[in-house]
């Protein structure tokens, strides 16, 4: 081979290796920018972190996230391999937490009224779990952080009105930790909600032709089953964590839904005994009393409603539950004053009666969480 | 004597007896000697006018009774508007909902009387009974949506709260589903049976197919659709309104566009001008319990719509 000869084989290397090199210097600035911006957001940047993220294609994420499921398989199958050691230098919490802001961006806005409200699962749900794949291959205390991050997710999309979303987020987590109660709790809790939620059928004594009853049977039991998902989260949440008083209340107001009186009432006794947070006393009271007043105890219910009524003077619920026993015993005239002086006191209420935040169980607990690892966070 | 009459039921001059029946059913503490039953009359929609008692035959616990017709514009009337103003009724819809409210109170005479019951996060009673229709308007006025839609709480307030010794007109409107209600529809038609409200339901609801294309899953109303196929199903929340309003004589109205919110309104106040009070002595039936009512026309073609019933208790 002469000189010029071997000159143009070397060329014809270069030209062939050039696109490879040059993507890969592409791959390399694109990864620099990434763990910019993660840098940027865990340095308190939070919206300029965001907006550079949304900033992003379609495919740049579609990308990013095949490499991030790519790296979930060389750590597992290499633990010693250089992939570990150098994402055990990034700043890996920022990034979940970049991407669980970008999420609840794009797919967990604050609802708008109470009625329609689109949501979903995005691609930054995905990027999050190979994140946390990592997280978990590569730091033993993982689970510190990962935990309240779901959680946090699961309120927050709890907090949007998208309980089957909530119910996602509780199952991600639960993956990885499967005997958590404060994730048993968040599924419990969006699995009730869900099913709150769900519009029960019109009852089948009305309009019995095959072709309405079937499809109404069929929607019972797909409400019932949801119920009974909800009972069994609970379930797994008292054997997880026996203390956790507000699992045995949802308990007993899932069993009450399903039709079971006297395991219900059972669990709001064991309420009432307990050394519970007023609130959950309050609605221990609101919810035995319903259960005695349908087994027309109405003495006894009253008594509960009253001793509720006084645990939240301002409550327009314990009022109607009061008021409308009073109407029950055949009172008109107290239920009337009762009903017209609670809706007196309520104007007077600076927050929620505790029976509207159980019902729609939504509380700024997540962004609360998600405030408190931010903080963690920062360098 | 005591006298029993009402919007379909109207118990007047015995004041309810509290009663603590242990294993029975509440009923009303009074003697009925007069029923006074409200009626109306419709054929294709429109209402039927002119007949006589003669024209109507009525059933009390199955005994046919002989019946008098009492005129309907002797009692003054009580209309009790109970509106949803959750976040939903934001912008046009609200506009539209004062707008039909504006109707019904042009329609009602001087000496009848109004009210108005807001509900969203919880029950405002914003103006009490008055015969000064100002005073409801200023109210509309001030409407301000935003929160829940405890349609069960509201309907109960409605039917309780305001006292009237005439006619009671109950106009409920809401255009969502209930989500935040302590009472359920049971316990609810138990009161509407026992009081002496005519129960009106407008309700202004986004279709459901409309809402099949949304993203993410099937919501409506906050509350989402139990299984794929099921949407052609009636649900608990109208069904229950439909229910609750026809026990005592009244519609369930379903409005699909603003417009016809206004229709619907107005239907109603001219509905209230064109009913017929009959009266009878019951005969022949044992006073105490429940006493169901079937009021059909003799000979005459027309939908006759009044109260399922009323509950007497011996005093």
């Amino acid at each position: 081979m002469n000189c010029s000869s071997a000159r143009a084989l070397v060329f014809a290397g270069f030209c062939l290796l050039l696109p490879t090199f040059t993507a890969a210097q592409n791959v390399a600035a694109q990864q620099r920018e990434y763990w910019e911006i993660v840098r940027v957001y865990a340095s308190g940047e939070r919206a300029a972190a965001l907006a550079l993220l949304g900033g992003w294609t379609e495919g740049r994420i579609r990308h990013h996230s095949e490499e991030l499921s790519d790296v979930v398989v060389s750590i597992r199958k290499c633990p010693a391999c250089p992939a570990r050691l150098a994402y055990s230098r990034f700043p890996l919490k920022a990034a979940l937490l970049l991407h669980a802001d970008r999420e609840i961006q794009e797919q967990l806005g604050q609802p708008r009224s109470e009625q329609l409200t689109p949501c979903g699962i995005g691609p930054h749900a995905t990027i999050l779990e190979h994140l946390a794949a990592i997280l978990l291959l590569i730091d033993p205390n993982a689970g510190d952080f990962l935990k309240p991050l779901y959680v946090a997710m699961a309120r927050q999309a709890q907090w949007s009105h998208c309980s089957p979303q909530s119910q996602l987020w509780a199952r991600a987590g639960l993956k990885w930790f499967p005997k958590d109660a404060s994730l048993l709790m968040a599924l419990g809790i969006a699995t009730e909600s869900g099913a709150f939620f769900t519009m029960a059928p019109a009852p089948r004594t009305i309009d019995t032709q095959p072709s309405v009853a079937r499809p109404r049977d069929a929607a019972a039991a797909s409400l019932r089953n949801q119920w009974e998902n909800a009972r069994h989260a609970f379930e797994d949440v008292i054997v997880a964590a026996p203390d956790l008083v507000e699992a045995r209340l949802r308990l007993g107001r899932v069993l009450w839904r399903l039709g079971k009186p006297d395991a219900a009432r059972a669990c709001f006794e064991a309420v009432l005994g307990s050394y519970a947070e007023a609130n959950l006393q309050y609605l221990a009271h609101l919810f035995l009393g319903r259960i005695l007043e349908e087994g027309r105890q109405w003495p006894e219910a009253e008594e509960h409603y009253r001793t509720a009524l006084s645990m939240q003077p301002l409550s327009e619920t314990a009022s109607v539950a009061v008021s409308h026993l009073r109407f029950l015993r055949g009172d008109p005239e107290s239920a009337r004053e009762i009903l017209r002086e609670g809706l007196e006191a309520v104007r007077r209420r600076t927050e929620f009666d505790p029976w509207v935040p159980y019902l729609i169980t939504q509380t700024p607990d997540g962004e609360k969480i998600l405030a408190e690892l931010r903080q963690a966070v920062r360098p | 004597m005591s006298l029993a009459a009402a919007g379909f039921i109207l118990f007047q001059g015995a004041a309810l007896v509290p009663q603590e029946p242990a294993k029975a059913p509440p009923v009303f503490g009074v003697s009925v000697e007069n029923v006074y039953i409200d009626a109306f009359v419709s054929h294709r929609g429109a209402p039927v006018p002119g007949l006589l008692a003669s024209d109507f035959e009525l059933r009390d616990k199955g005994v046919v009774q002989h019946l008098e017709l009492a005129a309907s514009d002797a009692q003054p009337l009580l209309a009790v508007l109970a509106f949803d103003v959750s976040g939903s009724l934001e912008g046009e819809r609200l506009t539209a909902l004062k707008a039909a409210s504006q109707a019904l109170l042009l329609s009602l005479r001087p000496e009848d009387e109004a009210t108005l019951l807001t509900f969203a996060d919880q029950i405002d009673w914003l103006a009490p009974p008055t015969t000064d229709k100002n005073v409801i308007r200023r109210a509309l006025d001030q409407l301000r949506p935003g929160g829940g839609t405890p349609v069960m709480d509201a309907l109960y307030a409605a039917m309780t709260l305001p006292k009237s010794q005439g006619r009671t007109l109950v106009v409920l409107f809401t255009d969502g589903v209930d989500n935040l209600s302590w009472l359920d529809w049971r316990q609810v038609q138990l009161v509407a049976e026992r009081s002496n409200a005519l129960v009106q339901v407008v309700s202004l609801q986004p279709p459901i197919a409309t809402v099949e294309g949304s993203q993410g899953p099937l919501r409506f109303g906050n509350r989402m659709l139990p299984a794929e196929g099921t949407h052609s199903l009636e649900f608990e929340s109208s069904w229950a309104l439909r229910r609750i309003a026809e026990v005592t004589g009244g519609r369930y109205w379903e409005a699909e566009s603003l417009d016809r919110l206004k229709t619907a309104f107005t239907a109603i106040a001219e509905a209230m001008g064109k009913r017929y009070v009959l009266r009878y002595v019951p005969e022949n039936v044992p006073r105490p319990g429940w006493h169901k009512i079937e009021l059909k026309l003799r000979g005459k073609k027309g939908e006759v719509h009044t109260r399922s019933g009323y509950w007497v208790v011996e005093p």
